[in-house]
């Protein structure tokens, strides 16, 4: 059965893309597993300006989950488009995740990598810099998406934020001419030690991410697919096995992205895309038929 | 054949498992089963020989409920440790698994254990001539003491902070310990931060000298 699925002109050999941050760049990733395997790889969030990212802790172990203070870390858009992203293998899709503060950040970020990405991934949505998310202003976002559509061709991504409306939010992506929506960023979550009454992260708040917030993740991507149909719209979130991306693409996801696990075992990728298949072939359809197979009453 | 020994009041473990490939001082292991924890936890080598690897577990924590389960191994992981000439070693609590495994490699000149309790005294290998502490005396108070100055050091944070204000003279190489996630380089949770910028336990360490690591930033 075909795993191909084709979205804004991109194609991409199977729905399975990497996720923004858990990965950095992939160098230490493509150690463990080939480009050739996956269908698009998305890069860590570049900003125009390096950040050294969070004072540690920076994790935080919880069940089926992890709580991560990372902090955008990276080296500045400069030494980006020097050291790395004129590497990034074209065996899987580019997508590049741009960031910043302000609309000019996003759109001098967006201009510089343009050329070594597929796709640009604006992400609106980082739970762990500054003290609310670039998604809640909507008038913010709305410059931010503008501005980065003025600045290239490829298609762009809006990233948006789990902890808030997510169909207001793709509302305004549509308004500012996006055509495809990642839902979503990790969750903001906080924990706190019994024995010294203080948080485990510094900054109180970090970012959800693993199985326990999956069924979340879900809802959104099935709530914003239902209020717009032709918008394309990535799910992520808690994904361990070829069932959950069964589940994200039938709650209406084109795409599946992968995070965590892929951070925690790399070679699972793999298993994945074939345990895929291997469903596919069992119920005799193509991965595109599956896609938003809940809006349209389950499989046919 | 994996062997689960637990300490007399269940504070600590022993995991001993069959393993036929090789790890140096400084290494680890991160250890999962099929059913948890969501993230693989790692653990320093307390002892391999034999085919046998072991690691010393401090109870209490998540991986408790898994360790009766089929353990799955990952590793080893992070750079080994050259053998450091004239040695004095140092270890805090259940940062003695990779000191003990050092020892057990390259010997030593001394060292100084502090433990927590008699619990962890009664339970671990203490090779003959070392100097075993139990609070409040501390590791660091004893270790003024000694005419040697380079020390690798394994322990909580205040105990690393300890040696770098109290002597200011010596050459001190800390294995540290960070949470993490991927233990590979790729998720940044376990940062260190040091002259050249951040680094992370994982894959620059996890041994790293001390004079060069912002010990305020990294443990504040």
């Amino acid at each position: 059965m075909d795993l191909s699925i084709e979205i804004e002109g991109i194609h991409f050999k199977n729905p399975i893309v990497t996720a923004s941050g858990p990965l950095g760049f992939g160098d230490e990733f493509f150690k463990y597993i080939s480009p050739s395997v996956i269908g698009g790889f998305t890069s860590k969030t570049v900003t125009p300006k390096p950040i050294t990212g969070n004072m540690p802790p920076r994790l935080v172990y919880i069940q089926n989950g992890l709580l991560n203070s990372i902090g955008l870390q990276n080296p500045g858009v400069d030494l980006f488009i020097q050291k790395t992203a004129p590497f990034l293998s074209e065996k899987c899709v580019r997508i590049i995740s741009v960031g910043g503060e302000n609309p000019q950040d996003f759109a001098d970020v967006t201009k510089k990598v343009e050329k070594f990405a597929d796709m640009i991934e604006v992400n609106l949505s980082c739970p762990n810099v500054g003290g609310k998310v670039i998604a809640s202003d909507s008038q913010l976002t709305k410059e931010i998406l503008s501005g980065c559509k003025a600045m290239t061709k490829k298609p762009l991504i809006a990233k948006l934020s789990l902890d808030l409306d997510t169909v207001r939010q793709s509302q305004i992506a549509i308004d500012s001419g996006i055509k495809i929506v990642n839902i979503g960023n990790s969750i903001q979550g906080a924990r706190f030690n019994f024995k010294t009454g203080k948080p485990f992260l510094k900054n109180v708040k970090g970012g959800l991410s693993g199985p326990a917030f999956m069924p979340i993740a879900l809802w959104k991507v099935y709530q914003v697919k239902e209020a717009f149909e032709d918008l394309t719209v990535i799910g992520l979130g808690g994904v361990t096995k070829a069932e959950d991306v069964m589940e994200y693409a039938i709650a209406g996801a084109s795409i599946v992205e992968i995070g965590t696990q892929a951070m925690i075992d790399p070679k699972s990728i793999q298993k994945i895309i074939e345990d895929l298949k291997n469903m596919l072939e069992a119920l005799k359809l193509d991965f595109k038929e599956v896609v938003n197979a809940s809006h349209r009453g389950g499989f046919r | 054949m994996k062997m689960l020994k637990v300490s007399e009041k269940g504070s600590y473990a022993l995991l001993e498992l069959p393993y036929d490939g090789k790890a140096m001082p400084g290494q680890f292991f991160t250890i999962k089963t099929k059913t948890g924890p969501y993230i693989p936890r790692p653990f320093s080598v307390y002892d391999l020989k034999g085919g046998n690897l072991k690691f010393l577990i401090k109870t209490g924590g998540e991986i408790q409920q898994f360790l009766d389960e089929d353990i799955i191994i990952d590793g080893p992981f992070g750079n080994p440790i050259s053998k450091i000439d004239d040695v004095l070693l140092l270890a805090g609590g259940v940062g003695y698994a990779p000191i003990h495994f050092y020892a057990l490699v390259y010997g030593f000149k001394e060292m100084i254990i502090g433990m927590p309790d008699d619990e962890l005294f009664d339970f671990v290998d203490i090779p003959d001539h070392c100097v075993c502490v139990v609070n409040p005396t501390t590791p660091v108070d004893l270790a003024k003491l000694s005419p040697l100055k380079n020390i690798l050091v394994c322990g909580p944070h205040e105990m690393i902070m300890g040696l770098k204000r109290d002597l200011p003279e010596s050459t001190l190489y800390a294995i540290m310990e960070e949470k993490m996630a991927c233990a590979r380089g790729m998720c940044e949770g376990c940062a260190v931060m040091t002259k050249d910028g951040v680094k992370f336990v994982c894959k620059d360490g996890p041994t790293f000298k001390v004079s060069e690591v912002d010990l305020e930033w990294t443990y504040r």
